[in-house]
């Protein structure tokens, strides 16, 4: 007999190594990302950028904010989106930076919508 | 809208069947009925030494959610005035996490509940965006009477 092998589902009697990294990331990457060397992304409207790729890692922890003003845009996994299919967030100078963490192989790409002053997107990754 | 759940295997808890035993329980006396009583105890607590690995899941889905949201399944839901949708269900997860927010700029408020009856008296209510953790078997439903109608867009994860 086949047994289905539901992607999403998680065996109920064991916490997972990557669940245990990610509550970790989303614990310390906050208080990490600032002693990273950062590199800058050009905001474009209407095009996708690739902003971090995680193939080192078993956690990434990405974070993106603007060097000043605010830039809206779409974030996903993959380089097609739209505002139906992808998250929209805003990045601005005065609020926190969006941090995003990725498992092996995902893909962070960013779609400006709107540019709200921002000249740029500073981008930094650190694993915990 | 989403119909004819399925709970998946791995949630279903098989029925044992154990052979009929004729059980003489001694009496009990002076039971305690109230917290202020000795000896009482409370049928929702837990044991402190213990956490479940489903409550694991659920606190990692609630701090770690929106730090995933880039690597979540995103659709989006036309939301006609006075009329709820059903935007989100669990029929798989031991936690999906559930970040939705309005496409439409300004949007409006927005009514939450487990069930399709919502009103602005009885249902939690959120403007323009919200993070939700659903369980097994829960549903998500979202009204708005906010006119002209918008457009919810609903991104699930499971951690």
């Amino acid at each position: 007999m086949t047994r289905f092998h539901d992607p999403y589902a998680r065996p109920s009697d064991a916490l997972g190594e990557v669940e245990r990294r990610i509550i970790v990331a989303a614990f310390a990457g906050p208080a990490l990302y600032q002693t990273e060397i950062a590199q800058i992304i050009t905001p474009v409207l209407n095009r996708p950028v690739l902003v971090a790729s995680n193939d080192k890692a078993d956690v990434l922890v990405v974070t993106m904010q603007p060097d000043t003003g605010a830039v809206q845009g779409l974030i996903g996994g993959q380089s097609v989106m739209s505002l139906q299919s992808a998250p929209q967030i805003v990045l601005d100078v005065s609020s926190p930076p969006l941090q995003q963490i990725l498992l092996p192989r995902e893909r962070l790409y960013f779609q400006t919508t709107a540019i709200l002053g921002a000249t740029c997107i500073i981008v930094s990754e650190v694993t915990p | 809208m989403k119909s004819n759940h399925v709970l998946h295997p791995a949630l279903v808890r098989p029925v044992h069947r154990v052979p009929s035993v004729e059980v003489v329980l001694p009496a009990v006396r002076n039971q305690p009925s109230s917290p202020s009583e000795p000896g009482w105890q409370d049928p929702y607590s837990r044991p402190s030494d213990e956490v479940s690995v489903a409550e694991w899941r659920v606190m990692i889905a609630a701090i770690a959610g929106r730090f995933r949201i880039s690597q979540g399944f995103t659709r989006s839901y036309p939301l006609p005035q006075n009329r709820s949708v059903l935007v989100a269900a669990n029929d798989r997860s031991i936690a999906l996490f559930v970040h939705a927010d309005v496409i439409e700029v300004g949007g409006g408020t927005l009514l939450v509940g487990p069930d399709i009856n919502l009103s602005s008296a009885t249902s939690a209510t959120f403007m323009n965006t919200f993070d939700q953790v659903l369980l097994p078997k829960e549903r998500l439903w979202v009204r708005t009477p906010t006119a002209p109608p918008i457009t919810l867009r609903v991104t699930e994860l499971t951690i």
